[in-house]
């Protein structure tokens, strides 16, 4: 087991391979009640095309499937319940897929060492058969039902969904209802047995615990079960074009003030950057252009352009970042003007650079302070970047105002999609 | 955690010593006797104060000062408990020790700018800011729907007794049209006069030199008493149960929303039994509903009741589809009536202890959450945490039978999308 001390705050990061393949990340701390566990699988809704286990040839399978996955995965042969385990032992039990990957995690302030052995178990032992698959199709359709009826979850996929030609980052996590009802428990099976292998997931606990415990509660149950050596899986590879499938959609929706997205699908290949600091570069910015201490935010609630704030997000392909700005305006075509007129002319002032840079500082000592935000941050840095950075504030201190101004030059906005959500009576 | 309180005459402070964590919070809590023309004012108020003050006249310049003290996290909202209206203020910042020095004396003299040295000149508000300010409440009053789980409520609410402050909105556009930069001066200095003050601060603090701290930072100095009971109490529960429907054009889940009047309960009942209650019905994850409603019969997502201990109301919610209602009411209803009858064993009862203990353990964790939960204990005079963990484990099977007596279904209310047509997004 390695450990590494955490710089600014002194706290340690235990870390260990198993030799099933399966990595443990430790992160304790004394002085809290709770512990927060994540099992990961790298399976996420992007993935979805593959050779599957045993096979020779790639497949396609229905979109939407490794989030149905993820909910059968809390059926068990032996009739118990996992959430019932949870709640016998007061502990939260809950799992989420993305994009890029399914997590399963507790959060509890005792029973620790069955809750992680079963956190491990039931992970680890699907079963499906073809009458609890249909039963769950209800439950996923009511699920996509609640997704659309609301406009910002639906503007965000929308435009994800236009941005993108052919990169499967394009369709939504938990699939449209047609596709579920295509998933049969064969397709299950082979996406479980393809990806749910200990060399393709991570472990992260977090909270109060002492390392050497856990990594021997973890060893003794992995040793007890048996997996096969593994190659990594093949996972079609999709050429993407630097341009959109769509680039403007308006929609009519049940809603009061219309809502926009503007989505920059911006080319990674000529960026050589540390992936990490070019995001921190890129957040920089984005909020000194569209935040609350923008130039632009001004304007725009001068000229009564925009309501509330404008938000920004992320989504990560192989090639692109696709980042979209979303707003509420009563006044659509200037808004995403006076955007479209912001992204021509970036200049980032000193004392904007430094002032964000603090920001950086802060927000990661306020992660460093949460057991359940320490828990997401690791796994997200190490779905996204591979491997989680022990000494983030030294990377944030070491942000140059210079680089900022070398990426500005090598990024490229000129691939956008817009959507518009406007009011169905009019 | 070692506690000081401390009457001030004109308000209360509270004081928590504790190094838990790296961070100092302060949180600042205004109460009323609610008044539903008021409500629209306070909320404006809180918004507004956020956004700029004397020596800091725009959002921009605010903003920035911001960053510049290392981003500490500035909060405001207005909520009502009961027959209250509540208007709370917060700071949450990290210690100088992990910043720089100087900064704790900054960052609270900053939140007092905030709070009382707003933009004012000749007796009114900055338009400027107050317009924008106008613009996004009207923005966010109109949207109500864009939420259909809490819109779903309010209107469940208004139909289970639209004259009592229980079924009160955020605010209403009539009343905001009536507000400008004058009245809602005299308004704001009206809240530093009359409103109940309690003050808490929690962190690695000094007692003494932080109660100075505090006496500097607040110029309040009237001295006021309410009377005004907290709860709001039914008279008697109806005899029939009130049914609405509503439609949404384009809806495509329906929402079912169900209200029960509670009546007559004693202090531990409320305290104690109640939350038992509500978890083992409808609680987190492994309740009586989500087992009927979602598991075994397919008609939902999400299921789950909640309680306004300060209303007396018990709120049942679940999005199904609308050709579903009549069977979900059934299961609803069956549900209920097992509480009644006293069908809940002994593991259930205990899964809800074992619940709630963890959900205070995990609030001990968060420091914005443990100082709400300190506030709320002044509100509602609930026990502190370790003698609510303790507490807890006094109720019995008997207790909860006995309080189904005392919940009754008055209302139940359904939100639906007429013939619902799907969307897709492929």
């Amino acid at each position: 087991m390695k450990e590494i001390t955490i710089n600014k705050t002194n706290d340690v990061l235990y870390f260990d391979t198993l030799e099933n393949g399966l990595q443990v990340f430790m992160f304790p701390k004394q002085n809290v009640n709770t512990v927060h566990a994540s099992f990961n699988v790298k399976y996420g809704a992007m993935h979805n095309e593959f050779v599957a286990v045993g096979e020779s040839k790639s497949n396609k399978f229905p979109n939407g499937i490794a989030h149905f996955l993820e909910h059968k995965m809390f059926e068990q042969e032996d009739g118990i319940d996992p959430m019932l385990f949870y709640a016998q032992n007061g502990a939260d039990v809950n799992a989420y897929t993305s994009e890029y990957n399914t997590s399963y995690y507790f959060i509890s302030s005792s029973h620790l060492k069955e809750n992680l052995e079963y956190l491990l178990d039931f992970v680890q032992t699907p079963y499906f058969t073809d009458e609890n698959v249909e039963k769950e199709k209800g439950i996923i359709e009511e699920e996509i039902k609640m997704y659309h009826d609301d406009p910002y979850s639906y503007l965000e996929e929308r435009v994800r969904y236009n941005g993108f030609k052919k990169h499967p980052v394009k369709y939504s996590v938990a699939g449209e209802v047609k596709d579920i009802k295509a998933i049969t428990k064969e397709d299950l099976y082979k996406c479980y047995n393809t990806f749910y292998h200990p060399s393709n997931m991570f472990l992260v606990v977090t909270g109060n615990f002492d390392p050497e415990e856990i990594i021997g509660i973890v060893k003794e149950n992995q040793e007890k079960k048996k997996f096969d050596k593994r190659d990594k899986v093949t996972i079609k590879k999709v050429k993407e074009s630097d341009d959109v499938h769509k680039e403007y959609e308006e929609i009519k929706m049940n809603v009061e003030v219309p809502k926009i997205s503007y989505g920059i699908k911006i080319p990674l290949k000529n960026i050589k950057i540390d992936p990490k600091k070019r995001d921190i570069y890129l957040s920089i910015i984005f909020n000194s252009l569209f935040g609350s201490t923008s130039i632009f935010h001004e304007l725009a609630k001068e000229k009564e352009l925009l309501l509330s704030y404008a938000s920004i997000s992320t989504t990560y392909s192989d090639n692109h970042l696709f980042i979209t700005i979303n707003a509420d305006t009563e006044k659509v075509q200037e808004l995403l003007e006076m955007i479209k007129k912001t992204l021509q002319n970036i200049e980032i002032d000193d004392d904007e650079f430094e002032n964000k840079k603090k920001l950086f500082i802060s927000n990661n000592l306020y992660t460093l302070e949460d057991v359940d935000a320490i828990n997401s941050n690791i796994v997200n840095n190490l779905i996204i970047y591979g491997q989680y950075e022990t000494n983030y504030d030294k990377i944030i201190r070491n942000v140059t105002k210079k680089e900022i101004e070398d990426l500005i030059k090598q990024l490229n906005f000129d691939n956008v999609s817009i959507v518009v959500i406007n009011p169905l009576k009019k | 955690m070692e506690y000081q309180q401390h009457d001030e005459q004109a308000y209360n402070i509270h004081l928590f010593k504790t190094d838990k964590f790296k961070t100092i919070t302060v949180m600042i809590t205004f109460k009323r006797k609610i008044l539903k023309e008021e409500i629209t004012k306070r909320s404006f108020i809180n918004q507004l104060l956020l956004l700029s003050s004397k020596n800091f006249p725009s959002e921009r310049l605010l903003c920035k000062e911001m960053e510049r003290l290392y981003g500490p996290i500035i909060g405001a909202n207005e909520r009502r408990v009961g027959n209250y209206a509540i208007t709370t203020f917060y700071i949450q910042m990290i210690d100088e020790q992990y910043t720089e020095p100087g900064m704790n004396e900054k960052s609270l003299n900053f939140f007092k700018e905030i709070l009382f040295n707003p933009d004012v000149s000749g007796g009114a508000f900055n338009k400027k800011v107050f317009n924008i300010v106008k613009r996004d409440i009207r923005a966010r009053l109109r949207s109500v729907k864009d939420n259909l789980r809490s819109y779903s409520t309010i209107r469940m609410l208004e139909h289970l007794d639209k004259d009592s402050p229980l079924s009160y909105r955020r605010g209403y556009l009539e009343d905001l049209e009536h507000i400008n930069e004058k009245n809602l001066y005299e308004y704001y200095k009206s809240m530093l006069n009359s409103d109940l003050v309690d003050v808490f601060v929690m962190g690695n603090i000094d007692f003494h030199d932080m109660r100075k701290s505090v006496n500097e930072m607040i110029p309040i100095n009237t001295i006021k008493k309410h009377k005004k009971s907290l709860f709001i109490d039914h008279k008697t529960a109806n005899k029939h149960i009130n049914k609405a429907s509503e439609e949404i054009e384009g809806l495509s889940q329906s929402k079912l929303v169900i209200g029960c009047k509670i009546v007559g309960l004693n202090d531990f009942e409320r305290k104690y039994v109640l939350p038992i209650y509500s978890d083992i019905l409808g609680g987190p994850s492994y309740s009586k509903l989500f087992q009927s409603v979602r598991e075994k019969n397919s008609l939902a997502y999400y299921i789950y009741s909640n309680y306004r201990r300060g209303d007396n109301l018990l709120i049942v919610s679940s999005g199904i589809n609308k050709e579903s209602y009549d069977l979900a009411v059934k299961l609803i209803k069956e549900q209920f009536d097992n509480m009644s009858k006293g069908i809940i064993d002994d593991d259930e009862l205990n899964r809800a202890k074992e619940d709630i203990i963890s959900i205070i353990k995990s609030v001990e964790d968060k420091p914005l959450r443990l100082i709400s939960d300190l506030a709320s204990q002044t509100i509602f005079d609930l026990d502190d945490t370790e003698k609510r963990k303790k507490e807890i484990l006094n109720v019995t099977i008997e207790d909860v039978k006995s309080i189904s007596k005392k919940i009754k279904i008055d209302t139940i209310y359904l939100l639906h999308g007429g013939d619902a047509v799907e969307r897709d997004n492929n």
